[in-house]
């Protein structure tokens, strides 16, 4: 049973989002912490020591998502708990919500690891119902998980995302085609998903303010100033957006792959910058072959002392998967862009335009060297499947331990939003 | 104030897949056998901290949850208060 609208068949789509999700387990798990500030961090000993997760009274003192763990302790001085992050706990408290969402759909795509999408189309008809199922749902996670969760209900995915921010914590919000206009249009444009800071100052340069504006400034003119991006905003704006919630299983397309890493210490030459790129590449290398990928674009991101972000990519004459060849695209990309004016903090190497196509062979490419070169990193997998990643290191690699002292393929610490348009 | 109390547990394992706890080894000197099961539902412990099934149980005449998170057994043991 599906509702109706002017004869159209309308979907009916939940999106739930756990509030203040690591923050939140970690003070279930620890009651005597519940009346504190607290804030989820990363190893500091590594130098991820950032705020990742701050529950309600952190947020009180101003306190954010990335800042340093010093940055938070000045705004907060008298009493802020630390805690270290614990992803395998959150992955299994995670698995545990989501697992309840499936006994209300097989649609149910993630977004993130306490965020996810829902279509109940086909067990609620109208919005009062759909009001209740999302009742429902959130009273059980209270019980059963002993979490508060925030849920947008309404007709595509991108309103039902909306919802889930308009009341927090512990609320159900409802956005219909009848008083989206009310609800949504007065919202500030940067409340609309894929509106970060770039396109935010290009849209208020052009004085669109408000999703309603945005929605009145039609699709051509939106358009002009932000290329396709634009097309896509209208539709939000509006409503039409109409991708899929995806079903339970299903694969999502990868468009890239990639690894970074905030280093032991800061970068100060050329050596330990090619020592890190070349462990980041063989990882996405070993990750493409994994999933038989090819790629015909490297990029490098670099990140300095002074928090100064960079991200530069190049073509590749042909794909590949080699991470001799990743290394020393991102290696060679590093050099022409950046002039060391400060020490480098973290480093990132990801590959883009994917195509399960190998290597075409032509003229211009020394095909039975890159066929050597392609067996040899197999065997480095496999050596590395059985006794670990450690056993066998490149050379380049092996003068600085601590620099060095990551294992990209360690999942421990892999949870990635993904692409929610398909 | 409570305390999460992880203890051993002697339970039988119903051909349905219901596990049914008999008996809480409290300590190695005290055991506590179960006198009544009233439900079994998935729950989070707030008291102590913890996800999984609850169970709502009967010892002598003291109603009282034993939980059994993941493969571990735990209850919400009451803490004397010092003030």
């Amino acid at each position: 049973m599906f509702c109706m609208i002017v004869g159209v068949v309308m979907r009916i789509i939940f999106h739930s989002d756990l509030n203040n999700f690591y923050a939140s387990v970690e003070c279930l798990y620890n009651p005597s912490i519940r009346n504190d500030a607290v804030v989820v961090v990363g190893d500091a000993e590594k130098r991820h020591g950032i705020v990742l997760a701050k529950n309600g009274l952190a947020k009180k003192y101003g306190i954010k998502t990335g800042d340093t763990i010093w940055e938070a302790q000045q705004k907060c001085p008298t009493k802020l708990t630390k805690v270290v992050a614990r992803f395998d706990l959150y992955r299994k408290v995670s698995k545990i919500v989501k697992d309840i969402y499936r006994e209300y759909s097989d649609r149910v795509e993630s977004f993130g690891i306490d965020e996810a999408w829902i279509d109940v189309s086909e067990r609620v008809s109208n919005f009062e119902d759909a009001y209740n199922l999302a009742e429902e749902i959130r009273k059980r996670i209270i019980t059963e998980v002993g979490l508060t969760v925030s849920i947008g209900v309404s007709f595509n995915k991108i309103f039902a995302k909306l919802g889930s921010d308009l009341k927090k914590p512990n609320a159900v919000s409802v956005i219909t085609p009848t008083n989206f206009k009310q609800v949504v249009w007065p919202l500030k444009c940067e409340d609309l998903l894929m509106v970060g800071h770039s396109t935010k100052a290009k849209l208020i340069k052009n004085n669109i303010k408000t999703i309603g504006d945005i929605a009145r400034a039609g699709k051509n003119f939106l358009k002009q100033i932000l290329g396709k991006n634009g097309e896509k905003l209208f539709d939000f704006a509006t409503g039409k957006e109409c991708s899929e919630v995806q079903k339970v299983g299903q694969h999502d397309e990868i468009k890239s792959i990639g690894n970074s890493t905030t280093c032991a210490r800061n970068l100060t030459n050329i050596n330990e910058v090619r020592a890190v790129l070349y462990v980041l590449a063989e990882s996405v290398a070993n990750r493409m072959r994994e999933v038989n990928l090819w790629a015909s674009c490297v990029a490098v991101s670099f990140k300095t002392e002074q928090l100064e972000t960079f991200e530069r990519q190049q073509k590749l004459d042909y794909p590949t998967n080699l991470a001799e060849v990743i290394g020393h695209v991102a290696l060679d990309l590093f050099k022409c862009n950046y002039n060391w004016e400060y020490q480098i903090r973290s480093l990132g190497v990801r590959v883009l335009n994917l195509c399960d196509e190998p290597l075409q062979y032509n003229i211009f490419n020394d095909a039975q060297t890159i066929l050597k070169k392609d067996k040899l990193e197999r065997i480095v997998d496999s050596l590395r499947g059985r006794f670990g990643y450690g056993v066998i290191r490149r050379a380049c690699i092996l003068k600085d331990d601590m620099l060095v002292d990551l294992n990209p393929q360690d999942a421990s610490h892999k949870i990635h939003p993904k692409s929610f348009i398909y | 104030m409570f305390n999460k109390k992880i203890v051993s547990v002697t339970a039988k394992f119903l051909t349905t897949g219901y596990i049914m706890p008999l008996i809480i080894h409290y300590s190695d000197d005290k055991d506590y056998f179960i006198d009544k099961v009233y439900s079994c539902k998935n729950c989070a412990s707030l008291k102590v901290g913890g996800i999984g099934k609850r169970y709502d149980i009967r010892i002598g005449n003291k109603r009282t949850f034993l939980y059994l998170e993941d493969s571990i057994w735990f209850v919400e043991e009451k803490m004397e208060s010092n003030n």
